[in-house]
């Protein structure tokens, strides 16, 4: 199924998760009434591809950060000279050290991306139930 | 005494920590995501608790004294395994509200087959996972308390067991956010001790070349060791070399050497440190930079730091036992909020280990001769800081191993016990304890089995199948509404075999009969298991028919936020949760 299949069918009211784990137990499966949220499926589809391409962007960098690392190890040849207060050379603790605090600042702007996103989809998002 | 004291100490606290945490224990939601309520900062502590295992903890400092900074590939993929969660897994997948990763891929391709096939790969997983922590339990007891191996692989299978009996996840998660205090403290605290005491002091910088003992030095080796002298040397023995017993100097020429079980040989000043055989000499060039070819299997180091790297980054995001750690949150921002902390920790945390190991290429390379390199954290403390202080150093970081091996062991075992009670046995909470109890029943015999196999090995061999089997299926169930059940089943089989038999075939040494390139692609497979398992979930797929029906709903699920606000209406049209909208 392609990605614009999502899009077709009418408005469909989807469960919030808390919702949908309640409706394990029995007691609330044979309850008339649920608690969920309205969603259309094309606006849902409009989300998914826009979630998925802010996440391939950010995992595009991540790749590039990986891939780059050997390479820019390997060009360190040698020790630089003279290992400050007898320790091993700086790029010994900076390449790595830099490698993870990037992967922090990495994922924490794609949060703050991804809540914006959705943040802006909940505003365009119509509340107006159609179809129930 | 101290260090006895203090491994008594934090096994009795995470007993009661965790007994604290626990107080409606009943339902399937308390005993396998902790009731949905744990906060972001707490759940990332357990997170850390539950990944910061003994292999990280002891392993990697060991690993970078013996080989160098090719070791800073685990941690760096580690990392970016975190980021993949954070991009790409622990929002979706905490939002679609499944326990267990078994219960989410059968519900999201509407098929059972495939939840009782992950429900029999988890097990496995979580099994070759929970023995690296055994091992690591086994040898740091010993080490520290001269325990005979045995008691530390039985105590932590039994203590483990007793709390996920207790309460679950609930008990699970105080305990190893209490846990990840510990390891943190243990880690840190002494780091920042040993580097003070030695810039104040005037210590020697680092040799060049091979490691030396730079004074005559005693070394005692406590288990039978066959050891690879690199020069002529005339050494003073007490016990047996080569099978003959000796009390006197013996001249030892270039070559290898069996030294018997609690031998002591006494290295004169400037002797070149013999090394254990699977230990590679490496000098201070090569230990300081990356892509040392002649110590990587089939010498290709630049393909085989790539393989670590997608091994440690995507095995990682299949580990069942880290995953499941996601669904205790409330909502999925809050999943993601947790990933991005628990890189923050584990950031400072990965940055200090290597330090061990660095510390320990200059006081401690003895470890080198008698293949003790997993305890180095160990043993740096008292041999750069001495004494009183040295033995409190020790207990630091001792509490802190204790505590390593402790939380992950139970997250192992919660994760698999939780795939076999609630997806294979299909009986929730009912058989939990019974899969609790069976799974500490397996493990400890096969503990005992693996007390020769390098944790590190352990360790691989598990990502390497997570990465092949778990990661590649959940990655396209959770993004690509195209996914069959189908696809889905033959890329789980196609990509645990053939990380299984490439690890078979290089740890029984079958692929060094082979080619170079063979040699190193079995050796280091992930970085074509993975894309192969891609591949075939993609192919089948979309030769198998149509996907999943009602797929749009579950990416509604998955995909929708938190914050949509919630309403009231009839039950009929609701789009629920698959089984239940059955």
């Amino acid at each position: 199924m392609d990605d614009d299949d999502l899009m077709a069918g009418p408005r469909q009211v989807v469960m919030h998760p808390s919702t949908a784990a309640a409706r394990r137990q029995a007691h609330v499966r044979a309850a008339a009434t649920v608690h969920g949220v309205r969603a259309s499926p094309a606006d849902v589809a409009d989300l998914l591809r826009r979630q998925r391409a802010l996440a391939v962007r950010y995992g595009l960098f991540l790749l590039a950060v990986v891939a780059l690392l050997p390479v820019i190890l390997s060009m360190i040849d040698t020790p630089p000279p003279g290992w400050p207060a007898g320790w091993p050379a700086p790029a010994w603790f900076a390449v790595p050290g830099g490698a993870l605090a990037t992967f922090y600042l990495l994922a924490s702007s794609h949060r703050r991306r991804a809540a914006r996103l959705e943040d802006t989809w909940l505003a365009g998002h119509s509340e107006t139930p159609e179809g129930l | 005494m101290i260090v006895a004291l203090a491994v008594a100490a934090v096994t009795v606290a995470s007993l009661v920590v965790g007994s604290l945490g626990v107080r409606h224990a009943r339902t399937t939601a308390n005993f396998l995501v902790a009731s949905r309520a744990v906060r972001p900062r707490w759940n990332a502590a357990a997170v850390c608790g539950d990944t910061l295992s003994a292999a990280s903890y002891l392993g990697l400092a060991g690993l970078v004294l013996a080989a160098g900074l090719d070791m800073v590939w685990f941690p760096v993929g580690w990392a970016a395994g975190f980021v993949v969660m954070a991009l790409f897994v622990v929002a979706p997948l905490r939002r679609f509200g499944a326990y267990t990763i078994p219960e989410f891929l059968r519900d999201r391709l509407d098929d059972r087959r495939i939840g009782r096939t992950v429900a029999c790969v988890i097990p496995i997983i979580g099994l070759i996972y929970l023995l690296a922590q055994l091992k690591g339990a086994g040898v740091v007891v010993e080490a520290l308390i001269g325990a005979p191996y045995w008691v530390g692989v039985v105590a932590v299978v039994v203590i483990v067991v007793v709390n996920l009996l207790s309460g679950g996840m609930r008990a699970v998660t105080s305990a190893q956010g209490f846990q990840f205090i510990l390891i943190a403290v243990g880690v840190l605290v002494p780091v920042t001790v040993l580097l003070a005491v030695w810039f104040a002091s005037d210590r020697p910088g680092p040799q060049d070349g091979v490691p030396v003992f730079d004074e005559d030095s005693a070394v005692t080796y406590a288990a039978a060791t066959t050891v690879v002298v690199d020069v002529d040397t005339e050494a003073r023995v007490s016990g047996t070399i080569d099978g003959d017993p000796y009390e006197t100097a013996v001249v030892l020429p270039a070559g290898q050497h069996d030294v018997g079980s609690g031998t002591t040989v006494t290295w004169p000043a400037g002797t070149p440190v013999p090394h254990e055989t699977t230990i590679t000499a490496v000098s201070a060039d090569d230990w300081n930079q990356v892509g040392d070819a002649g110590d990587t299997p089939g010498g290709q180091a630049t393909y085989v730091a790539y393989s670590l790297l997608v091994a440690s980054a995507v095995g990682l995001a299949g580990l069942p036992h880290i995953l499941v750690r996601f669904t205790t949150n409330a909502t999925g921002g809050q999943a993601r909020r947790t990933a991005v902390i628990v890189l923050g920790f584990v950031a400072v945390y990965y940055s200090a280990l290597p330090i061990y190991g660095a510390l320990g290429r200059q006081v401690a390379p003895d470890l080198l001769s008698t293949g003790g390199t997993d305890s180095v954290m160990l043993v740096v403390p008292q041999r750069i800081v001495g004494g009183t202080p040295g033995e409190l150093l020790v207990a630091i970081v001792a509490v802190g191993a204790v505590a390593a091996f402790l939380s992950t062991a139970a997250g192992v075992m919660i994760a698999s016990a939780g795939a076999l009670s609630h997806d294979l046995l299909g009986g929730g909470i009912r058989w939990f304890p019974h899969a609790t109890i069976a799974a500490g029943a397996v493990a400890i015999p096969l503990g005992l089995l693996v007390e020769s196999v390098d944790i590190s090995i352990l360790v691989g061999w598990s990502t390497a199948i997570a990465a092949s089997s778990i990661t590649p299926v959940l990655l396209l169930s959770l993004w690509w509404p195209g996914l069959t059940a189908t696809g889905a089943l033959a890329s789980i089989v196609v990509g645990t075999t053939t990380a299984t038999l490439a690890v078979l075939a290089s740890v029984t040494g079958l692929s060094q009969r082979s080619t170079p390139w063979l040699d190193t692609l079995l050796a280091a497979p992930a970085a074509w298991t993975v894309p192969l398992a891609v591949v075939t979930a993609v192919v089948v797929s979309r030769r198998s028919g149509r996907p999943v029906a009602g797929v749009e709903r579950m990416f509604a699920r998955m995909h929708v936020p938190d914050r949509l606000r919630p309403e009231s209406g009839p039950a009929a049209p609701v789009v629920g949760h698959p089984r239940t909208a059955r």
